[in-house]
């Protein structure tokens, strides 16, 4: 297993994200409401820098349960990609247009202040 | 009806589509769905890809294309996935109707055949094989 430490918990403030390299990999770290993520930056779509899209937004949802009315939902939980605006929750990884593309989502976690990321193996 | 949602919204609804020939389905569905994948926000009750709905749609063959190969009318139909949804449609009695020969002479399958001639019609207006309304 490759992990390496990306930087210490301060650096990573609610609500930001940003591209750091581990084992060769680019990899998205999201602090979203205390909680840390890690995505791929490369969108599966046209392999675009998925990570590198400015700020996390919500999205808007429209549905039975709210009467078709669209209403804006997953506030601070999507990222878009900046090539062609595909949208993914970061929390699941999921893709919002395409349900079954789902992101792999690497380990982020604290240890001592420090935050590690694990992305399985070097890649090849 | 697929951008305002009523696709979704009545699932069991039946829509066909008359007068317009067959060859716009392939675009429009490519179309749609590459637009949705950057403007998913735009329609955001749709839970499938728009070619998902589109695909459901009726298609009534007059003005049936008249390409130098007519194979190419079972390409854009198999395109489209419209062997349940494609239906013989004449426009009699206007001048420049299709005469059934016309399209009799595209080298579908038997079954694609008995489909586009008659069955698909018999489903979307809910006809049993007998005539009587199901």
């Amino acid at each position: 297993v490759t992990e390496a430490v990306v930087g210490r918990v301060d650096d990573f403030p609610e609500g930001t994200h940003r591209v750091v390299e581990v084992g060769g990999r680019q990899v998205g770290v999201f602090n979203i409401a205390g909680r840390l993520f890690g995505l791929p930056n490369l969108c599966p779509h046209q392999t675009g820098p998925l990570c590198e899209g400015r700020t996390l937004t919500g999205t808007l949802t429209a549905d039975a349960d709210g009467d078709w009315r669209p209403r804006w939902t997953m506030e601070g939980e999507v990222i878009a990609c900046p090539w062609h605006g595909l949208e993914y929750h970061v929390p699941t990884g999921r893709c919002l247009a395409f349900p079954q593309i789902t992101l792999r989502r690497f380990d982020v976690t604290v240890r001592d202040g420090d935050v590690v990321v694990s992305v399985g193996s070097r890649r090849r | 009806m697929v951008s305002t949602g009523v696709v979704v919204r009545f699932p069991e609804l039946k829509i066909a589509v008359t007068e317009a020939g067959i060859s716009w389905m392939p675009f429009v569905l490519n179309r749609l769905d590459k637009e949705f994948l950057e403007r998913r926000r735009e329609v955001p009750f749709l839970t499938e890809r728009p070619s998902h709905y589109v695909k459901k749609v009726y298609v009534a063959t007059q003005p049936i294309e008249e390409p130098e190969r007519l194979r190419d009318l079972v390409t854009l139909m198999e395109l489209y996935d419209g062997e349940n949804t494609t239906i013989f449609a004449s426009d009699w009695p206007h001048h420049d109707f299709d005469h059934p020969m016309k399209l009799n002479q595209v080298p579908f399958s038997d079954e694609q055949r008995r489909k586009v001639f008659g069955q698909n019609a018999l489903e979307l207006f809910g006809i049993d094989a007998e005539g009587r309304r199901r």
